[in-house]
Formats: C-alpha cells, sequence, structure tokens
C-alpha cells in the first residue's frame, strides 16, 4: 500500500476515506503500540520544552521568565548577520565543515570496506577495536596531545621536519596549515568510530549475492563494487542526509581549543564567536538565534536533498 | 587616596598567601591584628536549637563531599553562633559548565543556595532587579566585623551599590601585584651578564639567552623569553613604556583612553617582532600551543628559557612547579627582578585591580544574619586556616615560618581541605603558605606595581552596555593585528589603520561609554567615602 | 573456494602492512596516556614524553581509586548506561519498526516529527524546568529518559529494517503471526547487527554524558562519571583566563599524571564494549533465516 498523501480528498470520497483510515488504523493498532513509548518520551522530553525557541525573538531574562521578557523580534538575528565579520565567519564555517563532511562522510565507507576484506577474523576484530579508540579521547585532552605534537619548538613532526632538513612549521599558527589541522584531526579521531555503522550494514549483506558473483568469476574488487557498495547503499544516503544536519556546525570545541588571533581570518566561526560574544553578555537569545539560524539551514537543506534523493528512485528518510 | 591605601597595606599585611595557591594580593586590612575581635557578633539568636541549615555554592578545592573541612567549619560555625548549623555544600561543576549550572540554580527558590559563590558579573544585576541578592550592610555591621576589617575601603567601593547598599561580598582579592619578571641567573653568571634594569638592557641579556648558548649543549635550542598567549606575558616590554592593551588608560590631559591605541604600542609590537624573527621570543608565545597553563609550566619547568613574566608563587619552594624545575635542572636557579625601565624612565609591574575576581550573594532574604555570621566566621584567621590547611601538627607543620603539609596532597583532598577556598579568602599572615621570602616579594610588589595601578582605569559599573556589545569584535581586531605583527604575518604599518577600524567597530561609543562613566564613577567616590564613614567605619 | 589471484594476494598483503600502520597511529595517544599516567609526576614536564614513561609511580592511579567522587561517579555512570541502553534500545526499534512501514498511517508525520528534533531544541532552561516540574533532580530518570530517543539512531533503524524481505513477515502473517509476534520473535533477532551498532551508540552516549548532571544534579553524589572526571582534569587558571579575567589562581591542580590516570580508568568499561559486541556483527545472519 503506497503512502496516502494527506491531499484534500473531494467531498463526496471525504467518508470512504475515513473508514479506511479507521481500519488502517486497527490493522496497525501493533504498531502504534510499538510506536508509542517512544514517541511518548519525545512528545514529553523534546517538544514539551521546545516553547524555549522563541527566546531568540526576545531579550531573554531568566528570572523574568519568557512571559516577563522583552519581545524583541528578529532584532537578535540583524545583529547576528550585521557583526562586522559575519561573512567570514560564515564562510569559514561553511569551508570547515564541508571539508569536514566530504573527509568524514567517504573515509569510513572505504575503511569498512578495507576491514571488510581482511581475511584473518581475528586480526579483523582486533583491527576494528584499535581504529575505533580515539573516537573515546575528548577534545579537551587531544588538542593537548596534538598541540604536543605540532608545535614548531620541540613538537615530534617539527623534529621530523628538522631532521630531513626542513624548517620547522607553525601547524596551528599558519593559516596555510589551520584548516588541514582541523581536517585531518577530525578524521583521524571519528574515521574508525565511523565505520562501525557501515560494518553493521556489510554484515546485512545476503551471502548468496557473493557467491553468484564469485561463480560469474568476479574478482574481489569487483565484488564489492557490483555487491557490496550497492547493498549498502541504501544506509550511505540515509547517512548522507544525516550527516547535512551538521552543515553549520565546524566543531566548536576541536577550533576553540586549537586556534589563536594568528588564525581568526579562517577559523573563526559561528560558535566561537557567538562564544566570545556570549563572555562579554550572558545573552541566551543571542545564543538561541544563532542556533536557531543553523538549525533553519539544515532542516532546509535535509527537505531538498531528501526529495531530490527521494526523486531519483531512492529510499529517502520516509 | 590610592596610594595612601596601599601604604597602609605594607604595613599592615604580615604576609599574603591564599590557600587554594598563588594568593598574592594584599587585599587586607591586616589580618594579624583582627585575629582577636572575632566572634563577638554571633551568640544571637542562642534560643533556637533547631540547626540552622544554610546552603552553600563552592567551586573551589577538591569538592569533596561529606568532608572532615566541613565537620570542622561545621563545628566552628555552632560555637560561634551558639547553636548547630548543617553545612550543606552545593559543588558547581567545572568552569566550562559553571555559569549555566549557577544561573539554574538561581532560576528558582527552592535550589537557589543560601550563599552563592560565583564568578560571573554579567547576571548580577538581575539578581539585584529581581530581588534575590540581599543587601548585607545591616548583617555585616552586627555581625560582619571580620570582613569589613578584611577588605580594604577601596575594594568594597566596587560591591557598593550607590542605593547604599551592598549586594555581594568579595570573594577572592588577589594580591596587590602577583606577577613578576623571572630570570635565570644560572645564565645569567655563565654568559658574565648583569641584572638587567632598563628595557634595552633586557633585551640584549634575552638575546644572548637566546644566542649564547646558555645551556652549554652546543646547540641553538633555548629562548630568551616565554609565556602564554595573553598580553601579561609581555608584561616587560608594554609596562616598562606604561602601556596596557587591555584596559582604559588615563592621559596626562586627565582624559582617559582605550590602551591598545597608544602609538606606541607600534613601536613595542615592532620590537617584539625582531625578536620572534631572531628566535629570542619562543613562538609557542604566539598560538594556543601555549593557552594551556600546564603547557607554559612544563616550559617554566623544562628550563630551556631564560626569562618570564609570571606567578610571584613559583618562588614557594613548595610550588609544584619549581619543584619540577629543580628535580630537572639541579644547578639551575630562577630569580625574581623588579620590573624593567622603560625609555622614560617608566617602570611597573602588572596591578590587580584590587576588586577580587569572584564574589558571594545571599540570597536568603528571611535570615541574611545568619548567612553572614556563617561568612563572618569563615574569614576568621583560625577557621580559614583551619578550613583551608587543616590542624597544625595533625595535617602540617610550621618550622621558622615555612609551612609544610604532613600529609599526602591526596589525603589532603579526602579531608576537603580547600573545599570552602574562595570564600573569603585571606591573602595576608593567615596565608600561611607563603614562606616569608615570598610573603615580602609580594609586599615589595605594592609598591613596583603602583605605577601602572595610577594609569589604568578601573571601572565600578558592571553595565556596561556598549563594551559588552562591541568588545568581542574590537578583541578579535586587536588581536589579529597584533599577533599578526609580532608574528610577521601582518606588516607592521597596519598598525596605522587601527584606530580608524576601532572607531568604525564601535570604539566611538565604548570611548563616550566609558568616559562618562569615569566621570560617573568619581563623583560616586565621594558620595560613597561618605557612606562608608557612616556606615562601615563605625563597626570595623 | 576459489583459488586467490596474485593481484589479491598482493592487495592482501598490502591492507594488511595498511591497517598494522593505521592500528599504530591510532593506539598512540592511549599510549601517551598510559606513558603519561606510570610517569614520575615531576618529571613529565620535560617534554620529551614521546614513546617511553619518564620514570616509574605508580600513584597516580592510587589518587584515583581514592576518590571517593570518581567510584560514586562510577555507580551512577553504570546504572544509567545500563538501564539507559535497554530502554532507548527497544524504544528506538519499536519506533523505527513501525515508522519503517510504509503503509502506517502517518508514518511520514511521525518521520519528521523525529527529524524535526535533531536539529531544533528548547535549550536548558526549558527543560530544566520539565524535570523539575517531573520531580526528577538528582533522579538517574532525569539522566536516563530525556536523552533516551535520538533521531539519529532511529533514522539508521529505519533503513535497516527495510532492508529485511517482506515476504518473511507475509510468510509469519499466514501463519497467524500479528506484528508485535514478527517483531520479537522475526525482525529483532534479524537484526543483531543494527541492534548491537546503534545500542552501542547509545551506550557511548550515555557514558560519555556529563551534561545531565550539570542540568540536573545537585547533590554530588549524584554526579554522572564525566562530570567528575571534567571537574577533575579542567584547568581553573586557563577557565579564569579565557573569561577574561587576569588573575592567579593557581589552585592545586592534579597533576598531569592524576589527570591521565582518571581518563583512562573512567574510559576503559565502554571501551572494552565494542570487542564484546562484534560477534553480533557475522555475515550471513539474515541469509541463514531466509533459508530457514
Amino acid at each position: 500500500m503506497a503512502v496516502t498523501k494527506p491531499a484534500v480528498l473531494a467531498g463526496e470520497r471525504k467518508r470512504a476515506a475515513r473508514g479506511t483510515l479507521l481500519k488502517d488504523i486497527a490493522r496497525d493498532r501493533y504498531l502504534y503500540l510499538l510506536l508509542l513509548p517512544g514517541l511518548l518520551l519525545v512528545l514529553v522530553f523534546k517538544y514539551m520544552p521546545m516553547y524555549g525557541v522563541v527566546i531568540a525573538f526576545q531579550e531573554y531574562n531568566i528570572y523574568k521568565g519568557i512571559s516577563g521578557s522583552e519581545w524583541v523580534g528578529f532584532d537578535q538575528f540583524t545583529r547576528l548577520f550585521h557583526s562586522p565579520d559575519f561573512g567570514e565567519i560564515l564562510g569559514n564555517t561553511i569551508i570547515i565543515s564541508l571539508y569536514k563532511l566530504a573527509a568524514s562522510f567517504t573515509l569510513p565507507i572505504i575503511l569498512a570496506l578495507l576491514l571488510n576484506e581482511l581475511r584473518s577474523k581475528l586480526f579483523k576484530r582486533f583491527a576494528q577495536s584499535v581504529v575505533y579508540l580515539p573516537h573515546f579521547i575528548s577534545w579537551v585532552i587531544f588538542s593537548g596531545i596534538l598541540i604536543t605534537f605540532l608545535n614548531p619548538v620541540d613538537g615530534l613532526l617539527n623534529m621530523i621536519i628538522q631532521r630531513f632538513g626542513g624548517m620547522p612549521v607553525d601547524f596551528l599558527g599558519d593559516v596555510r596549515y589551520f584548516r588541514s589541522v582541523l581536517v585531518i584531526s577530525d578524521v583521524y579521531k571519528e574515521v574508525g568510530w565511523g565505520t562501525i555503522i557501515y560494518l553493521a550494514a556489510i554484515a546485512g549483506v545476503n551471502a548468496d549475492l557473493y557467491e553468484a558473483a564469485r561463480i560469474d568469476g568476479a574478482s574481489k574488487l569487483k565484488q564489492t563494487w557490483h555487491v557490496t557498495l550497492p547493498a549498502i547503499r541504501p544506509v550511505i544516503l540515509i547517512l548522507l542526509i544525516l550527516s547535512l544536519a551538521n552543515i553549520l556546525e565546524a566543531g566548536f570545541q576541536q577550533i576553540f581549543l586549537l586556534y589563536s588571533p594568528l588564525v581568526y581570518d579562517v577559523a573563526d566561526i559561528i560558535d566561537t564567536y557567538v562564544y566570545r560574544v556570549g563572555i562579554q553578555e550572558a545573552n541566551y537569545s543571542y545564543a538561541t538565534a544563532a542556533g536557531l539560524f543553523k538549525s533553519a539551514v539544515a532542516m532546509a537543506l535535509i527537505l531538498s536533498v531528501n526529495a531530490i534523493v527521494k526523486k531519483s528512485g531512492q529510499e529517502g528518510l520516509w | 587616596m590610592l596610594l595612601s591605601v596601599s601604604l597602609a597595606m605594607a604595613v599592615l599585611t604580615a604576609a599574603c598567601s591564599g590557600g587554594n595557591g598563588n594568593g598574592d594580593s594584599a587585599a587586607g586590612n591586616g589580618g594579624a591584628a583582627n585575629t582577636a575581635a572575632l566572634n563577638s557578633g554571633g551568640g544571637a539568636k542562642e534560643a533556637s536549637k533547631e540547626p540552622y541549615k544554610i546552603k552553600m555554592a563552592l567551586m573551589a578545592g577538591p569538592k569533596t563531599p561529606d568532608s572532615w573541612a566541613e565537620k570542622a567549619l561545621e563545628e566552628e560555625l555552632a560555637k560561634s553562633m551558639g547553636r548547630p548549623v548543617d553545612v550543606q555544600p552545593i559543588f558547581l561543576p567545572d568552569w566550562s559548565e559553571l555559569n549555566t549550572k549557577i544561573n539554574l540554580l538561581m532560576s528558582a527558590k527552592d535550589t537557589r543556595p543560601g550563599i552563592l559563590w560565583t564568578g560571573d558579573t554579567k547576571e548580577y544585576a538581575k539578581w539585584v532587579d529581581a530581588g534575590i541578592a540581599q543587601d548585607v550592610t545591616p548583617s555585616l555591621q552586627k555581625y560582619g566585623k571580620q570582613i569589613l576589617d578584611y577588605y580594604r575601603k577601596d575594594t568594597l567601593f566596587y560591591h557598593w551599590d550607590k542605593s547604599g547598599k551592598i549586594f555581594r561580598i568579595p570573594g577572592d582579592v588577589p594580591e596587590a601585584s602577583y606577577m613578576t619578571t623571572i630570570l635565570r641567573k644560572d645564565w645569567l653568571d655563565k654568559l658574565g651578564l648583569q641584572v638587567p634594569a632598563t628595557l634595552d638592557e633586557y633585551v640584549e641579556v634575552i638575546r644572548a639567552f637566546a644566542n649564547g648558548d646558555p645551556d652549554g649543549n652546543g646547540k641553538k635550542d633555548t629562548y630568551g623569553i616565554s609565556g602564554d598567549n595573553y598580553y601579561r606575558s609581555l608584561a616587560p616590554f608594554f609596562y616598562a613604556n606604561g602601556l596596557d592593551v587591555e584596559n582604559f588608560v588615563k592621559q596626562p590631559d586627565g582624559s582617559i583612553k582605550f590602551g591598545a591605541l597608544d602609538p606606541k604600542v607600534k613601536d613595542v609590537l615592532g620590537l617584539l617582532n625582531k625578536l620572534y624573527k631572531e628566535g629570542v621570543m619562543d613562538p609557542r608565545m604566539t598560538t594556543s600551543a601555549n593557552n594551556d597553563d600546564n603547557k607554559v609550566n612544563d616550559i617554566y619547568a623544562s628550563g630551556k628559557v631564560g626569562s618570564f613574566y609570571r606567578w610571584v608563587d613559583y618562588f614557594n619552594p613548595g610550588n609544584s612547579v619549581n619543584m619540577s624545575f629543580k628535580k630537572l635542572n639541579p644547578t639551575g636557579e630562577y630569580i625574581s627582578v623588579p620590573p624593567m625601565k622603560g625609555p622614560d624612565g617608566f617602570s611597573s609591574d602588572l596591578p590587580d585591580p584590587g576588586i577580587g575576581w569572584c564574589y558571594l550573594v545571599v540570597t536568603d532574604a528571611t535570615d541574611v544574619d545568619s548567612a553572614v555570621q556563617v561568612l563572618n566566621t569563615m574569614a576568621t584567621p583560625e577557621v580559614f586556616k583551619k578550613i583551608t590547611f587543616g590542624n597544625e601538627g595533625e595535617h602540617y607543620k610550621m618550622e621558622s615560618g615555612i609551612f609544610t603539609p604532613t600529609i599526602q596532597p591526596e589525603e589532603g583532598s579526602r579531608l576537603g581541605l580547600g573545599n570552602f577556598g574562595w570564600y573569603v579568602q585571606r591573602k595576608d599572615a593567615a596565608n600561611i603558605k607563603n614562606t616569608p621570602e615570598v610573603t615580602k616579594m609580594f609586599e615589595d610588589k605594592i609598591a613596583t606595581s603602583q605605577p601602572m595601578r595610577d594609569k589604568i582605569v578601573v571601572f565600578k559599573a558592571i553595565e556596561r552596555p556598549e563594551w559588552d556589545r562591541y568588545s568581542a569584535d574590537i578583541k578579535k581586531v586587536r588581536d589579529e593585528l597584533f599577533w599578526g605583527i609580532i608574528t610577521g604575518k601582518t606588516p607592521l604599518d597596519a598598525f596605522d589603520k587601527w584606530p580608524a577600524q576601532y572607531e568604525k567597530l564601535g570604539g566611538k561609543k565604548v570611548d563616550e561609554e566609558a568616559a562618562g562613566m569615569f566621570d560617573k564613577e568619581q563623583a560616586e567616590r565621594v558620595e560613597y567615602d561618605k557612606w562608608y564613614e557612616e556606615n562601615i567605619t563605625p563597626y570595623k | 573456494m576459489t583459488p586467490i589471484s596474485g593481484g589479491e594476494r598482493a592487495f592482501n598483503a598490502a591492507n594488511i602492512a595498511f591497517f598494522i600502520l593505521l592500528m599504530a597511529l591510532m593506539i598512540y595517544p592511549f599510549w601517551y596516556m598510559v606513558m603519561a599516567s606510570v610517569s614520575d609526576p615531576d618529571l613529565t614536564a620535560s617534554g620529551g614524553l614521546f614513546l617511553l614513561p619518564a620514570g616509574f609511580s605508580s600513584t597516580a592511579y592510587q589518587a584515583v581509586f581514592q576518590n571517593v567522587s570518581i567510584l560514586s561517579g562510577f555507580k551512577v555512570t553504570i546504572i544509567t548506561t545500563a538501564a539507559g541502553t535497554l530502554i532507548g534500545t527497544f524504544f528506538s526499534a519499536g519506533m523505527a519498526y513501525a515508522v519503517s512501514k510504509k503503509r502506517l498511517r502517518g508514518g511520514k508525520f511521525f518521520s519528521l516529527l523525529i527529524l524535526f528534533t535533531m536539529l531544533f531544541s528548547g535549550g536548558l532552561v526549558p527543560s530544566y524546568l520539565l524535570v523539575k516540574m517531573l520531580g526528577l533532580i538528582d533522579s538517574y530518570g532525569a539522566f536516563i529518559l530525556p536523552g533516551a530517543i535520538g533521531a539519529w539512531n532511529i533514522f539508521v533503524m529505519i533503513s535497516f529494517f527495510r532492508g529485511i524481505p517482506d515476504e518473511l513477515e507475509e510468510a509469519a502473517k499466514i501463519d497467524g503471526a500479528n506484528d508485535l509476534t514478527v517483531f520479537f520473535r522475526i525482525v529483532l533477532p534479524l537484526s543483531k547487527p543494527v541492534l548491537a551498532t546503534v545500542g552501542l551508540f547509545i551506550a557511548v552516549g550515555y557514558w560519555n554524558d556529563f551534561f545531565s548532571s550539570v542540568l540536573y544534579a545537585t547533590e554530588k553524589d549524584m554526579w554522572q562519571l564525566q562530570m567528575v572526571l571534567k571537574d577533575l582534569i579542567s584547568n581553573t587558571s586557563q577557565a579564569i583566563s579565557q573569561a577574561g579575567i587576569s588573575v592567579a589562581v593557581q589552585q592545586q591542580v592534579n597533576p598531569f599524571t592524576v589527570k591521565m590516570a582518571s581518563i583512562l580508568v573512567s574510559s576503559a568499561p565502554i571501551l572494552a564494549v565494542y570487542p564484546f559486541l562484534q560477534k553480533h556483527f557475522v555475515k550471513g545472519a539474515l541469509i541463514g533465516s531466509v533459508k530457514g
């Protein structure tokens, strides 16, 4: 049965439709039962506090509450968009997050496929368990280790560069390298973690398909290309769509811990900027407005890409 | 007036130190003298046998629940207040989440701590508006002698509301100056150099430290100067020229001006750029590599850098950084020297504004008296020493003025020593952690930091809407420009465009606001003096 | 087995070499922390901690295991993680399965409803007020319930459930099964890989959660482990400097060695989970049942 479009039905069909609706609901009562507990949690803990977004349109004062705070319309947004470097910080945000998206989306797939090719089961499991370790190191600690390794005076990397006759490089103070450091360290930390979902998907691939391919004389590479990848394509697409939610999240913690005035022009993002403004004035409304802006952009993007994906005949989010 | 106050401090302050570390300020009207005159205020309400419950928000120390220190404090409070007291600590989360937690706690009556500790000033005005912060003046008059005696008149000014009320008490006021120019004595000797007295001599010394192979390993692996990524680490250069790039500075004509705009800043940046290029300045200073205090401490301890502008506390033999240094460099020796003289003969150490960086707010309108009694008891030197260091003979020993813990640091944490820090943290004789030598250094700093103290404008008003609104943008441009010039990323002449940029970023409004506040404050001081004479002096 | 070609053999060798290199790279930060945690606290400053510890000392671990807050944090986090993972995985699976059925009336609406929560939230204060109103402050409920259902997990599960052939369900229905029996008897057993995956994500989410404590805990013995840890490793003077306050507040900070030991001790349990889950990622689980 196809999803019935909630379109306007002609008057005479309304009653019939209502009959079908009730019948459908009765038929799927157990599905609704399964849906219910989770739905309740979502409604209570996510939707009941949702009224809080309105503070983006206020000059919110926690002691006066939402009802007592002053309404300012779009002032907070105007202020954000008119901040002197808005173009620069929006550009940095998008560029850094796109770089990260490109790298952190494709590399886990490749790594998962490579892991899948490991013959020794034991080695494979061991490798899997090791590559996902860095995910568990918080940025606070990881940035400390990075700084120790990248610093131009006694960092290991620069010692190696000097050993080979190069000049020491200030990776964290040089605009040419800073974004690369961000992307590479992010990939390093998350790539192994990212493979888990694909490994689960690969585990579900019908083994008959491989057998058929082998009988056809397909090489390993061909099997991967023609069997594994198509089989996990729905998961890849879903993850791609979902990752768009982070299109304006360039990684506050990481950047905040690594940047300095020397690299502001390539590394100052919306979140770090809003944070610095926030230090000057505890401004919930401003931060909420910035968050709402980011979410709205992400929502628009997800909805459009989902529509495109569905139009192309693939499974979308719904 | 400032001068007389600090002179008074110099006389009165026997020792400066802070339970939790680098206590460095002489912000006390003389602790030793007051020790006798304590608990006179207590004793009211003797009738109620019901324990007095007090929720306190705590940020300092190991945050140990149900600790020995808590019980010790409860005993002391019962003694001074004449009834059982139940201290209920609310331990605040780490710094990055601190303000979130405080705001949530304060948002509802039933979660509000009876005494709030906070370092944030932005919400304070809202608490006063909402009637959450209580005026403690009457209670201080009755029960607050210790507190009134300890804090200087000048310090309290910043916490005084012009309606004639005090809605907050400072929690920790640092020493008058707590940073100093530090040099490697053994390197000076080795290279046959004198202790520099002027900025020019200092520059030559650090050049020699970088280029003269002072560690004698035949490699050019030393730096002249290092420090963190904040302007304070460059104080020898800026302060010798009477410059402060973070504050408004009084001008010879009586007006005030944002310090970073001074044309002389350009010369200093040019000099720093030269030192950076020559490899005299540690390049780690210019990036986040040195944001973390631990990193700088590591560099300090590693002994590869000849000079720092850093904490006086390093000269306490028990300081962990100092101990690391000694272990790694048995023959190395750091000395603290007076601030360098600039071209005009000016010199100064970094002054502390004397406001205090955190404060306490009493929220329970029904019983302000009891809360103030609690604070007053905590401010007495004996109680302060007990909850900060433990019992003498049991947890530490004193030998010829030198404090030595007799328990391991973990044991101290388990006991909860330091849990109640920053609740009127004493920096005077009660802070027994400082050696007599370090105490003397802090005293000397009062005078050596005076020249900049006289120049820097300290604003009393918390409400600086224009500054709040524009300073994030202004600071961004300033920091990009200054660090850019220092590292050579930006040409020196880019400085010439900076005043115009400042103006464009809202600097004009900031300046007008600052000038207005400065004038208003002068007037307020007159009012305050009168109020203080009437409302505080008689109760000291 | 078809014979392995020379090219394949070369690829396999290269692949193994690649993973050995990668593993060395990935394990390094942990090695660094292990090294730092057992070093002599006074020697870690020498800047030379690269491959081997500086000196040796186990005092850091003694300090960690004597810390009452770490121990109580363990208790809170283990209870939260265990209960939360069960609730979260099970409820998410139920939701996802229902929504994955295209015939379900309102399926698109529910999908949107869930997606929306991924992007928009009411913020801290309303959430706090809600939890307070429900009387959950300082209770496990506050740590478990608000974060049990995550949009990302649901969509991943939906995608997996859609991969289960419809014939299985139809066959069962002919035998008289209803949706509940299909879900419990057929779908869940077939979905072990995705259940293990999402379960792991949820468990790690709970394990790493500290913010719930910031919002909903006032008693220190209800602090989650990561909250205790964060407090332990936070750097007071740095925090104050970053907040724009220039002051020398040098708390007697925990030595670097203790910080590292605390991090290792507090992440060890969750790191051990994945190797145990791996057996559920077995190839062909699906196909076996289709045939059977």
